[in-house]
C-alpha cells in the first residue's frame, strides 16, 4: 500500500459520495436543519419576548434618571448632557406657582419652566405641533377642551398658543395637570431629567454624579423607576432562558445521529480501508462529510427558522438572528465534532479482519 | 520480484498453527491459485503476502516492480467490494486514486478498463444494480486501473454460480497487467485451474495438488 491517495482526492471523495446519494443526503441535511432550525426558532422566540419586555420597560422609563441638588443645577449643564453618546435626551425643570386659565379662574394648574430636552423624557412620543408656546399635559387639554394650535390665556395675563400636548401617564403622571413653558437653558433648574439608552444605563449614576459634581454641591441621582420596581429583568431572562444550554445536548444528538449513519455505512469505510485509505484518512473523510452535511443543515435550518419567525411575528432584527444563529452554530459545532465517532469502531478493525469470510 | 515468503508460520492464539513452514515466490506476471477448504488459512496467507498481517515466524520480502519501496497492492474480495450507489465507472476509477492519481485521469483510465472487462455499456449504472458476475468484473476493472504489482483475490467467485465463476476467473487471469503477480485464494478447483500454478493449502502447508 505504498503510494497512496492524494489529499485533494481524499477530501473530494466524501462530496462525490454525497452527490451519489441525493436522497440520503437530502434526508440527513433536512434532519439536521430540523433540529438546528428548531433550536434557532426557540431562540428567536425568546429574543422576541425579551425585546418586547425591554421595549415595555423602556416605554415606562426604565432608563430615566432624575438629578437634584440642594440649590439647583445649572440648566445649561443639564441640556449639555444631550451631546453625550449613551444619552437619549436630557432637560431641566423649574417649578413656578400655580396658574389659572382666564376662562376658568377657579381651576388651578401647576406651572413650570422646562428646557426643551425634557419633553421627550417625559413623553417619548412627544411631538411639538406649533413653533413655540405653552406645552400642556393631557389632563389640562381635556379639562379646558383645547387642542394644540389653540390659544390659551392665563389669569395673570400671559397668552400664547398651545404648542404641544404631553402624554405623561407612563412616566410622570403628575405632569398631566401642568402647563409648561419651554425656556432657553440658562439659570438654574430644580431637577434634571436624563434618559439613557439601555446599553448605557449601567454607568448612568456615576456619570451623572461626576457631571454635576462641584464644590459644596451635594447631588442626588435617583432612578425614575428603581430596578426592583420591575419584577422582570430582560437581561436576566435572556441569560437564564432554559434553552441557553440546549446547544450541547442537541449538538450531541445530531452528532450521534451522524455517527450512527457512518456506523451503518461501516462497510463503505472498510472498503476504503481495503483501497488503501489509512485510518486518519477515514476520519478525515467522515469529518469532511459531517462538516458539509451539518453546515448545510445549519444554514438551511437558521434560514427557515428566521422565515417562520418573520411570518408569524413580524420583522426580526439582525441581532436576534445573530443570537439564534450563535446557539445553533454551537450545536452544529458539537455535532461536527461528534460525527466522526462513527468510524472509531472501524479503526479498531484490522483490514485483515475484513477479508475473513462473513 | 514482488513477494517472497520464507519459512512463514502463523498462529492467532499461540496454540493452533494456521500456517506452517510456507515458502512462496510470487514473480511478476505469474498467476498462482491457492486452494483449500474454508478455514484452511487461505485468507491468512493472503493477508501476510499483502503485508496486512505480520507472520508469527518467518520472513516476508517484498518490493515494487522497480525494486524500490513496497509493492502496490490491489485486493478483490468476495463481497463488500463496491460503493453501491456510485456508478460502475466511478467504482472502477477508485483504483486510480489508490495509486495516487487524480479523479479526472481516473475516469479516463476506468473507461478503458471497463471496456476490457466487457462492462462499457454499463458504465453509468450504479454498482448495486449489476448482477453478481458483473460486480466481480467491475472489481477486476478497478484492480486493472490500479496497475498493481501484486493482485490478491480472496474468493473472488465465492458468490457466483459455477459457470460464471470460471468465466470470471479466466477474465481475471487474462486481463491482468503483464507485470502483475496474481494470487487467488479459492475453495473451487475449477476456478483454481485457470491459473498457471495451483497450490493446495493442507494442514498449514503448501503443496502441489495430486
Ligand atoms: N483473528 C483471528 N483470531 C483467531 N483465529 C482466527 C482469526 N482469523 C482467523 N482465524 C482462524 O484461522 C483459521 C484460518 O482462517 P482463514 O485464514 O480465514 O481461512 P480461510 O480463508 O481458508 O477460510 C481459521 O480456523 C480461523 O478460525
Ligand atoms: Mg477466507
Amino acid at each position: 500500500m505504498s503510494p497512496s491517495w492524494q489529499l485533494t482526492e481524499l477530501c473530494l471523495e466524501p462530496l462525490r459520495n454525497l452527490r451519489a446519494t441525493p436522497v440520503r443526503t437530502a434526508v440527513t441535511v433536512g434532519l439536521v436543519a430540523l433540529v438546528l432550525g428548531g433550536l434557532a426558532l426557540v431562540e428567536l422566540d425568546a429574543t422576541e419576548r425579551v425585546l418586547a419586555l425591554r421595549a415595555e420597560l423602556d416605554e415606562r422609563g426604565a432608563h430615566v434618571f432624575i438629578v437634584r441638588a440642594e440649590d439647583g443645577l445649572p440648566a445649561a449643564r443639564c441640556e449639555a448632557l444631550r451631546g453625550l453618546t449613551g444619552v437619549r435626551s436630557a432637560g431641566g425643570v423649574r417649578l413656578s406657582e400655580t396658574v389659572a386659565p382666564l376662562v376658568a379662574p377657579r381651576l388651578r394648574f401647576q406651572a413650570a419652566a422646562v428646557t426643551t430636552g425634557i419633553l421627550p423624557v417625559w413623553d417619548p412620543g412627544y411631538r411639538q405641533a406649533e413653533g413655540t408656546g405653552f406645552v400642556i399635559g393631557r389632563s389640562v387639554a381635556d379639562e379646558l377642551a383645547v387642542d394644540s394650535g389653540a390659544r390659551l390665556t392665563l389669569a395673570d395675563g400671559r397668552r400664547d398658543v398651545v404648542a404641544g400636548i404631553l402624554d405623561v401617564d407612563d412616566r410622570y403622571p403628575e405632569a398631566a395637570r401642568w402647563i409648561v413653558e419651554v425656556v432657553p437653558p440658562s439659570g438654574r433648574v430644580s431637577e434634571c431629567w436624563v434618559e439613557f439608552f439601555p446599553s448605557a444605563s449601567g454607568i448612568a449614576r456615576d456619570l451623572l454624579a461626576a457631571w454635576f459634581e462641584g464644590p459644596g454641591n451635594q447631588v442626588e441621582v435617583r432612578w425614575l423607576r428603581p430596578p426592583d420596581e420591575f419584577a422582570r429583568d430582560p437581561a436576566r431572562e435572556l441569560a437564564t432562558r432554559p434553552q441557553a444550554a440546549a446547544w450541547l445536548p442537541l449538538g450531541g444528538v445530531v452528532g450521534l445521529l451522524a455517527a450512527l449513519v457512518s456506523w451503518l455505512r461501516r462497510s463503505e469505510a472498510a472498503l476504503y480501508a481495503v483501497l488503501g485509505v489509512r485510518n486518519w484518512g477515514l476520519v478525515l473523510m467522515a469529518q469532511l462529510e459531517a462538516v458539509v452535511v451539518v453546515s448545510s443543515g445549519y444554514l438551511l435550518g437558521v434560514a427557515w427558522a428566521a422565515a417562520i419567525a418573520e411570518a408569524v411575528g413580524g420583522p426580526i432584527g439582525l441581532d436576534q438572528v445573530a443570537l439564534a444563529g450563535r446557539s445553533a452554530a454551537s450545536a452544529a459545532l458539537v455535532a461536527m465534532l461528534a460525527a466522526p465517532a462513527g468510524v472509531i469502531p472501524i479503526l479498531r478493525w484490522r483490514v485483515v479482519d475484513l477479508l475473513r469470510d462473513r | 520480484m514482488p513477494v517472497t515468503l520464507r519459512g512463514v508460520a502463523h498462529t492467532y492464539d499461540g496454540q493452533h498453527w494456521v500456517l506452517w513452514a510456507i515458502d512462496l515466490d510470487l514473480e511478476p506476471g505469474t498467476a498462482t491459485a491457492v486452494v483449500g477448504p474454508s478455514g484452511s488459512g487461505k485468507s491468512t496467507l493472503l493477508a501476510i503476502a499483502g503485508g496486512l498481517l505480520k507472520p508469527t515466524r518467518g520472513e516476508v520480502r517484498s518490493a515494487a516492480r522497480d525494486g524500490r519501496g513496497s509493492p502496490r497492492t490491489a485486493w478483490i474480495l468476495q463481497s463488500m467490494n463496491l460503493l453501491p450507489r456510485r456508478s460502475a465507472l466511478e467504482n472502477a476509477a477508485l483504483g486510480h486514486l489508490v495509486a495516487g492519481g487524480s479523479w479526472r485521469e481516473a475516469l479516463t483510465v476506468a473507461r478503458e478498463a471497463l471496456a476490457n472487462v466487457g462492462l462499457d455499456a454499463l458504465a453509468d449504472r450504479p454498482a448495486y444494480s449489476l448482477s453478481g458476475g458483473e460486480q466481480q468484473r467491475l472489481c477486476i476493472a478497478r484492480a486493472l486501473v490500479a496497475e498493481p504489482d501484486l493482485l490478491l483475490a480472496d474468493e473472488p467467485t465465492g458468490q457466483l454460480d459455477q459457470r460464471t465463476s470460471v468465466e470470471i476467473a479466466r477474465l481475471l487471469v487474462d486481463v491482468r497487467p503483464s507485470g502483475t503477480a496474481l494470487l487467488v485464494a479459492t475453495h473451487d478447483q475449477t476456478v483454481a485451474s485457470v491459473c498457471q500454478r495451483v497450490l493446495a493449502l493442507v494442514d498449514g502447508q503448501l503443496m502441489r495438488p495430486p
